[in-house]
């Protein structure tokens, strides 16, 4: 018994690994405004945050060669580590106030802008988040932010899981037996909550076979798999499996599917959450799978989304970009709208701006809500394959954009 | 019921044996060291990145497959070698907790280093054709892989017994694990021992990571993942007894996937509670300090 204590604290410690940091700082110069960006930079968020600093600096890349902001100011950014916690990521936001950045961005997780989003109320700084879209942060799209400094930019995930429920009950009125498969915290839970909700809204008959939910950092899925496997009722153009998943989640989820022939015993895979850059992770072997987030490449027809996903493509070896991304380079046209519209860098001047601001952006123009602090970001549905022919391993078969509905 | 017993079973043995797997170089290298090693996740973790770089992605033949895992387990058997001379030797004679955060620090710099080769992409190897998809038994649904994974974990089992019990490696082995100062007395070379010993846990990891890699996305998360169900199957299985180590992985297999099936409210913490009720009710676990007497 002496000796166990070593093993169980290697596991605490285990779990604990990756709350490792690194940083940069940024300096303001008069012709220079610098944007302080807080994202994972190391650990199993390490691809997010660097689709949220990149989506970020293709931005200001552009602004930049359009003459600036505010009379010809360059913007520019420094980066430090969210981390895995809101303790490392609350400490870099207050290492960039204490070093003069007080134009603050990024964030991926909802749990870490819960912890920096008070610190910054505290503060002269102002925050616009990237992928925190929980309703107790916004306050929702008609609410009020509780947070007077605090913005975001993503779409509310629950207006996601509404989005998909509302294309599905039209698309699949006919899937009704459903497997849940989901994170086990509060983002998995209430979003099949409301795709169910949606779903049941909208006139579907939705019978729950079952619903299984895994800790965030699991990756092995086999007695889940086997259990929905094992459990399908009803002819297959009946079932349907929701994944309240993103990430290697989704991926390790659809895998080990895969290995039991579970895609082509069900009529619907649905998805809410980024889901793109796991499809173009999976070499051309993605299954059949609807997904609802902020972004799809393929989503818009417009000259500003064609020169977003050219300028990304320069700095990314031709990879198209992805909703992270896409957050990423929404905090950039808000900034730089926000900036011109208060005539400085003045943190307080570009607070007040940010409120109502309106911009164009790749899907069209977009409003900064002025209670909410909400970017008004439509939904979009995409419909994918694995295509291995494709130079990214995905076919987009069909995307819908979901307009914001102001709720 | 019958149906969703049998698919629990099958379901659960087919999880198990990965675990074991991931496991069984842990639970070496604590038997004949006493170094519970948390880097194991790193090496596991490696070893899915060189399979993904030696087969590009694609799993052509079982052949390429065999290429693909033997570099994988014997250059993180490397890695696992100099890190015995360069890291855990200079500590044997330290107390665990030095090891202990050795191994942890070891964990954070390979984990930093495959960053910085392989980047924070992840990516998926595909899976060989032969073994792709899925076949039924008694009307429950069996992928093809999970029966050579089983397979696999079953010779590795026979196999790494057979070296322990039956060969004169073993013998010298079991002698160090057992009493290092009299077998160095006796004029064998504990050293080497010990250093084949960790590159031989190394490797095992290494080859999970290959075998398991087409199950999972291969990115940098995957270290912690696997290592802490490892540790607790070495809690279970009892420190350092490879025969405990498979039962171990076995039952926590099972009751995950009886857990899932029938108490799906039980599934996310029916490990922790394996956990508990061993440490309860058998602290040295299910056959603990079995490698340093018994089968010695």
């Amino acid at each position: 018994m002496k000796k166990l204590w070593i093993p169980i604290t290697g596991v605490v410690l285990l779990t604990l690994s990756g709350c490792s940091a690194g940083s940069s700082t940024g300096s303001s110069a008069d012709s220079t405004i610098t944007i302080g960006m807080i994202a994972p930079t190391q650990g199993a968020y390490a691809e997010i945050g660097k689709n949220i600093t990149d989506g970020f600096q293709v931005a200001i890349d552009e602004v930049n060669a359009n003459g600036g902001v505010a009379g010809g100011k360059q913007l520019a950014m420094a980066t430090k580590d969210e981390g895995s916690s809101p303790q490392t990521a609350t400490q870099a936001a207050r290492d960039f106030t204490s070093n003069g950045v007080n134009l603050l961005g990024g964030l991926f997780s909802s749990a870490d802008c819960a912890g920096v989003d008070p610190v910054v109320e505290q503060s002269p700084a102002i925050l616009v988040t990237a992928s925190c879209a929980s309703d107790t942060l916004t306050g929702g799209i008609s609410g009020t932010s509780p947070f007077k400094r605090t913005f975001g930019v993503a779409v509310r995930d629950q207006a996601n899981a509404q989005a998909l429920a509302e294309v599905m009950a039209q698309k699949f009125p006919n899937v009704t037996n459903y497997d849940a498969f989901g994170f086990d915290y509060s983002w998995g839970h209430e979003t099949w909550q409301t795709y169910r909700d949606g779903l049941t809204a909208a006139d579907v008959a939705v019978q729950v076979n079952s619903e299984q939910f895994v800790p965030l950092s699991a990756s092995d899925f086999h007695s889940q798999v086997a259990a929905i496997s094992g459990g399908l009722t009803g002819p297959v153009a009946s079932r349907g499996i929701f994944l309240a998943t993103f990430g290697a989640g989704t991926s390790g989820f659809l895998k080990q599917a895969q290995a039991y022939d579970l895609p082509s015993q069900v009529a619907l895979i649905a998805n809410s959450g980024e889901y793109y850059n796991v499809a173009r992770s999976l070499n051309g072997q993605a299954p059949d799978v609807w997904n609802s987030y902020d972004y799809n490449w393929a989503a818009f027809n417009t000259t500003m989304n064609t020169q977003f996903v050219t300028d990304y493509g320069k700095i990314a070896n031709g990879a198209k970009p992805v909703g992270w991304t896409y957050q990423g380079y929404l905090i950039g046209l808000s900034y730089a709208a926000a900036i011109n519209k208060a005539g400085s860098g003045d943190p307080e001047a570009v607070r007040t701006a940010l409120e109502g601001v309106s911009f164009d952006a790749p899907s069209g123009s977009l409003t900064m809500g002025a209670a909410s602090h909400q970017l008004s970001v439509p939904s979009v549905i995409s419909h994918t394959v694995g295509d291995s022919t494709s130079s990214d391993g995905v076919k987009v078969i069909e995307t819908q954009v979901v307009p914001y509905s102001g709720k | 019921m019958f149906g969703q017993i049998f698919a629990a079973l099958v379901s659960g043995i087919a999880t198990g044996m990965p675990l074991f797997i991931v496991a069984s170089g842990l639970t070496l290298i604590y038997g004949v060291m006493r170094v519970l090693n948390f880097a194991h996740g790193a090496f596991f973790m490696i070893g899915a990145f060189l399979f993904y770089n030696v087969l590009g992605g694609v799993t052509g033949s079982i052949s390429l497959l065999i290429v693909g895992l033997l570099i994988a387990a014997l250059s993180v058997g490397a890695i696992g070698a100099v890190s015995e001379v360069a890291v855990f030797r200079r500590l044997y004679a330290r107390d665990h907790t030095t090891t202990l955060l050795a191994s942890y620090a070891l964990l954070l710099t390979l984990d930093g280093l495959v960053q910085q080769i392989w980047g924070v992409s992840p990516r998926s190897q595909t899976q060989l054709p032969a073994f792709a998809g899925s076949f039924q038994i008694l009307g429950v649904r069996v992928a093809t892989y999970d029966v050579v994974l089983i397979g696999v974990g079953a010779v590795l089992a026979i196999g790494l017994t057979l070296l322990l019990q039956r060969t004169s490696f073993g013998q010298t082995t079991r002698a160090v694990a057992h009493d290092q100062t009299m077998a160095r007395a006796l004029g064998l070379h504990a050293r080497g021992v010990q250093l084949a010993v960790f590159a031989l846990g190394a490797a095992l990891a290494g080859l999970a990571g290959g075998l398991i890699s087409p199950l999972l996305s291969i990115d940098p998360s995957l270290a912690p993942t696997f290592v802490v169900q490892s540790f607790a199957i070495v809690i279970v299985g009892g420190l350092g007894s490879m025969g405990g180590a498979l039962i171990a992985a076995l039952l926590i297999g099972l009751l995950d996937s009886f857990a899932v099936t029938f108490f799906p409210g039980f599934a996310g913490f029916s490990l922790y509670i394996a956990v508990t009720l061993v440490l309860l009710l058998r602290p040295q676990g299910i056959f603990g300090a079995a490698f340093a007497s018994r089968e010695a």
